[in-house]
């Protein structure tokens, strides 16, 4: 039992991981965010993350 | 804080994420606006997939039942060049971040725009170059 619950867990995990590489901008262009990750790999590079109000 | 940090090379992802009661795409969308930066671009993650993704992936503490780590946001992470972030795989950690968490002391240090300033440039400087092999 307690097996099926990791493996769930480790599903839950990766399905989330897949997500928030999707995450897109918000001024509509389809760059999903780890593409932009990877096209700024020779840059230092900040992520914020916020909530806006 | 990046206006005080000319480098043209940093690049910065501001994602926007719903936490508070009034958090909207809108709002997102307004505060956008206010960091016009061409160097920045910014994200909505209104489903906080990256909040949750990101938060185990700094090993945050849960707040609620349900969840076995933390949302990050209020979050401000730094990578180093040739830092990658694999596909399928969760987000990578960073060289360095800093937040405004009450629970995550323990984890980084709180938000201070002077250190993560210093920090980033540390990163923008050149690497050393190796001597030549005679």
């Amino acid at each position: 039992m307690r097996r099926v619950g990791l493996v769930a867990l480790a599903l839950f995990a990766l399905t989330r991981a897949a997500s928030a590489a999707e995450v897109t901008p918000l001024d509509g262009r389809h760059e999903p965010l780890r593409s932009w990750f990877e096209r700024a790999a020779e840059k230092p590079r900040l992520l914020l993350l916020l909530s806006p109000t | 804080m990046l206006a005080k940090l000319p480098a043209r090379e940093l690049r910065a992802a501001f994602v926007w994420l719903p936490v508070l009661p009034a958090d909207d795409l809108a709002a997102a969308r307004g505060s956008a606006a206010r960091y016009p930066d061409p160097r920045i671009t910014h994200f909505w993650d209104g489903e906080r997939a990256l909040g949750w993704a990101l938060g185990r992936t700094l090993a945050l503490p849960p707040r609620a039942a349900g969840h076995d780590n933390g949302l990050a946001w209020d979050a401000y992470l730094l990578y180093a060049r040739g830092v990658r972030w694999k596909p399928a795989a969760p987000p990578p950690a960073p060289s360095f971040w800093m937040h405004q968490l009450y629970d995550a002391a323990k984890l980084a240090p709180h938000l201070d725009a002077a250190v993560l300033r210093e920090r980033t440039e540390g990163l923008l400087a050149p690497a050393p170059t190796r001597a030549a092999p005679r």
